[in-house]
């Protein structure tokens, strides 16, 4: 299990139903969670594939839908 | 000649309710953006409201709004996503003017009918009282005959609302003029004037009306058309509401937390948790978890189907034991099944109208009638033969008065009332009477297989014991009994409730103590007994077993069994077979006998089936089909309906699931299972209670009746006035000295309704063979 994390500003539960359709829709992705609590708004990815081809995707996914979004380190 | 209108561009702000902040209003921004047809967007979070710049011609309104909702948003736009809630609310409207316009013409045509026909010439004015009742009679309620009878007349055509419209307007006319002329010969000292303006010296004191005579039959007529109406309206609005009979909440994995939501509100995306026994909200495709989904509202089929990660799902089917993750790819009405309930409304809502028998003698009644008033008239004005200077214009009048036949009105509607209620002792529950006017007609009958022709049960139809050392048949089948018990396959109840009808004993004795319980999905169940293994599956999977001893016998068996495309079961040991099982879906004791009759009455019978080539080959092989379609799609039954109807034949389809629906509504004439879906049931003009087809051939032996008491009724309704029309014509007039006598105009009507009930009525006590 690989857990990759972003940071984004998807900012609130109206914007989670926004990114939802796109990062479902990824169909490697066992689960995924934003914590909107912090001002970083981490999205957290768990994935079985490698990091490097999912953090991919998941940028791919999150910017189609209208965020901003950086893989961060570490 | 459109392409102007289609390229239209168009810009416009709709407010927009869900953004709670600033990075919502980007990310609306750029999903409305990628939309065909969009320009430009530009979503104002302060403002909450989207401008948008749109190709008209590419993209509907409504369709923005959809899109909006299918990440969360709602955009408050003018149009549904879909006209149907339109359509409705129009039909509505539509039903609530015409009670309006029923409910005044009972309320001033009740008055009229007893002024004129029980206190005959005992009320004083009776001639205006009259007059004035009869205002909103004609002027409201019977506007439409007159616009309609306009329209037609303007493509040279006439039917029964131009005989309505003509006759009443007619008697209107002139019973109008007949008050004007007794308030006149009132004030008049010489009543020669009035005799010669009306040519009957009777009418100076004594006018004769004919205000009831036109409130009646509008009244009648509009009570026909209301009933009708009505049916119409409600069973549109029972298929519109299938819609939501789907699962009112649902539980679906917003940022990895389940929660409860309103099915509305799923965006297509969501993933959706479907638990044991839920039925599916929506259309998408597997992403965990295995269970057997139960899709015979979709696919017709009754065995559940095994759904895995990736499997497609459909919405309206049900989930039986297992849970799924299922992500949402077609929300609200872009599912299958709401695609086709969209398809069923489009189709009934198409359908076109019979031509009506009472139509199709009003257009020829009509002219001829025409021609008759203007031929007499012509008569008199140029042979008067001493009759008064008007007499010509009264002959024509009275001939138009006198061919009104009042029991038109009741002749179709009391018939069909007489046949739906004596249907309906029969089991045949008729929704549209049209279906009845026209089953007499059909010459080819489309079945469905399964739930149609088949019982849509699966149920054992084979079980072959092998008995061995080891094990008695007793043994084998407390053996079978207790797996079964235990598996959740769709089979295991035909099979325990076999056993149970096979040995009271066993399906009474405590089950075997299962030490293990291994279930390949597709495959079967491998379990232990008493330190025993046994394989219980299907017979592909049980006969590839290495170890395992096939003799000849066993075989036989399942090769006969597999060729009988029955659902080959077996149950084995490590290296011997102890059952074989078939299982089918069983033809309906009635079926064989039921297509005879229909072929005796030189019907065609096709059958259209989902199911597979193999499966439909041995049905129609024993019920001795010719024309058969197999792993047909929805979609394919409504084309093969219309391909028939386009060789100009009436087509009857009978069926019973969600995929027949579209072909039901397409038909001519359509039949439903009452054990089927709902929506075929609403989709078709007749239900068949319990399923029996044998009602069919006395579904059409009863509208054979049915229309034959139309045609007496009608020969009722027009005789007795067909009769007066040499009075009305003057024929008697240098003989007896009157044209037409009133008494014997009012006796017309009276004797020819009361015709018509009684004749109605005994339909009713005529058998149905």
């Amino acid at each position: 299990m690989n857990q990759i994390q972003f940071k984004t500003n998807i900012n609130c539960g109206g914007c989670i139903k926004s990114v939802t359709p796109f990062l479902n829709a990824l169909d490697d992705i066992d689960a995924w969670q934003v914590n909107t609590e912090v001002a970083e708004k981490i999205l957290t990815v768990e994935t079985e594939v490698s990091p490097n081809e999912m953090g991919h995707k998941v940028i791919a996914a999150v910017s189609e839908a209208g965020f901003t979004i950086q893989l961060l380190a570490g | 000649m459109n392409t102007g209108s289609d390229n239209q561009i168009v810009h416009r702000t709709f407010p927009v309710v869900g953004m709670t902040c600033a990075a919502c209003a980007v990310s609306l921004e750029s999903y409305l953006g990628s939309l065909e047809g969009v320009i430009s967007v530009v979503v104002s979070y302060p403002n909450q409201s989207v401008y948008i710049e749109f190709n008209e011609g590419e993209l509907q309104e409504g369709r923005l709004g959809g899109a909006a909702k299918e990440i969360g948003y709602e955009l408050v736009t003018n149009e549904a996503d879909s006209g149907t809630e339109a359509a409705a609310l129009r039909a509505a409207t539509h039903l609530n003017t015409l009670k309006r316009k029923l409910r005044i013409a009972i309320l001033c045509t009740a008055p009229i009918f007893l002024i004129s026909m029980v206190f005959m010439n005992q009320i004083p004015h009776e001639g205006i009282i009259q007059f004035l009742l009869s205002l909103p009679v004609i002027l409201f309620s019977g506007r439409d005959f007159y616009t309609n009878a306009i329209k037609k007349i303007k493509h040279q055509q006439t039917n029964m609302d131009s005989l309505v419209a003509l006759s009443t307007a007619t008697a209107f006319l002139y019973s109008s003029y007949q008050v004007v002329l007794y308030y006149l010969s009132l004030f008049d000292a010489n009543p020669t004037l009035n005799h010669h303006a009306t040519g009957q010296s009777a009418h100076r004191y004594h006018p004769h009306f004919y205000f009831e005579s036109a409130t009646v039959i509008i009244t009648l007529i509009l009570l026909g058309k209301f009933l009708e109406e009505r049916a119409k309206t409600q069973s549109a609005k029972a298929i519109h509401d299938l819609l939501s009979l789907q699962p009112t909440q649902v539980t679906v994995l917003r940022n990895n937390i389940e929660i409860t939501i309103p099915t509305a509100e799923i965006i297509l995306g969501d993933f959706v948790i479907i638990k044991p026994g839920e039925r599916i909200p929506v259309d998408g495709k597997v992403r965990s978890g295995s269970s057997y989904i139960d899709e015979s509202a979709i696919t017709g089929e009754p065995l559940p189907a095994l759904k895995e990660k990736g499997s497609p799902v459909f919405a309206g089917t049900l989930n039986q034991q297992g849970t799924l993750k299922i992500l949402a790819q077609k929300i609200g009405n872009q599912t299958l099944l709401a695609q086709i309930i969209a398809r069923v409304e489009q189709a009934l809502g198409s359908k076109p109208e019979i031509q009506k028998l009472a139509d199709r003698i009003s257009s020829i009644f009509v002219p001829t009638v025409f021609l008759i008033a203007v031929i007499s008239a012509l008569f008199w004005y140029f042979f008067p033969f001493n009759t008064p200077p008007q007499f010509a214009l009264t002959t024509f009048i009275n001939v138009l008065i006198i061919a009104c036949p009042c029991a038109l009105g009741l002749a179709t509607p009391t018939a069909l009332m007489v046949g739906i209620g004596k249907g309906a002792k029969h089991g045949i529950l008729i929704k549209d009477a049209q279906a009845l006017e026209l089953a007499n007609k059909i010459t080819d009958i489309v079945f469905d297989k399964t739930g149609t022709l088949t019982l849509g049960k699966p149920m054992v139809a084979e079980m072959q014991i092998f008995q061995t050392a080891e094990h008695s048949e007793t043994q084998i089948l407390q053996i079978l009994k207790s797996i079964e018990s235990k598996s959740e396959h769709p089979l295991a109840q035909a099979i325990i409730e076999h056993i149970a009808g096979l040995s009271q004993s066993v399906a009474t004795a405590a089950n075997y103590e299962l030490q293990s319980f291994t279930n390949l999905p597709g495959k079967g169940i491998t379990t232990q007994i008493n330190d025993v293994a046994y394989n219980l599956g299907s017979w592909k999977w049980i006969a590839s077993k290495p170890n395992l001893n096939i003799d000849q016998r066993a075989q036989e068996i399942s090769e006969r069994l597999l060729n009988q495309a029955q659902t080959t079961i077996a149950l084995s040991t490590e290296n011997q077979i102890l059952a074989i099982i078939g299982i089918k879906d069983p033809i309906k004791d009635s079926a064989s006998q039921t297509l005879q009759a229909l072929r005796d009455l030189d019907i065609q019978i096709h059958m259209l089936t989902g199911d597979n080539a193999q499966t439909a080959k041995a049905v129609a092989d024993q019920l001795n089909i010719n024309h058969v379609m197999a792993e047909t799609l929805p979609n394919q039954k409504f084309d093969y309906i219309q391909m028939l109807q386009s060789q100009n034949r009436v087509v009857a389809m009978v069926g019973d699931g969600i995929n027949d629906a579209q072909a039901l509504a397409k038909s001519d004439v359509s039949f439903a299972m009452g054990t089927g879906s709902a929506l075929a049931m609403e989709s078709a003009a007749i239900t068949l209670t319990g399923g029996q087809i044998r009602q069919i051939p006395k579904a059409i032996e009863l509208s054979k009746q049915t229309l034959k008491t139309i045609r007496i009724n009608l020969i009722w309704a027009f005789g007795y006035n067909v009769l007066a029309i040499p009075l009305a014509m003057g024929i008697f007039y240098p003989l007896f000295g009157y044209a037409l006598n009133p008494m014997i105009a009012g006796a017309a009507m009276s004797f020819s309704s009361i015709s018509v009930v009684l004749n109605s009525l005994w339909l009713a006590k005529k058998k149905i063979t």
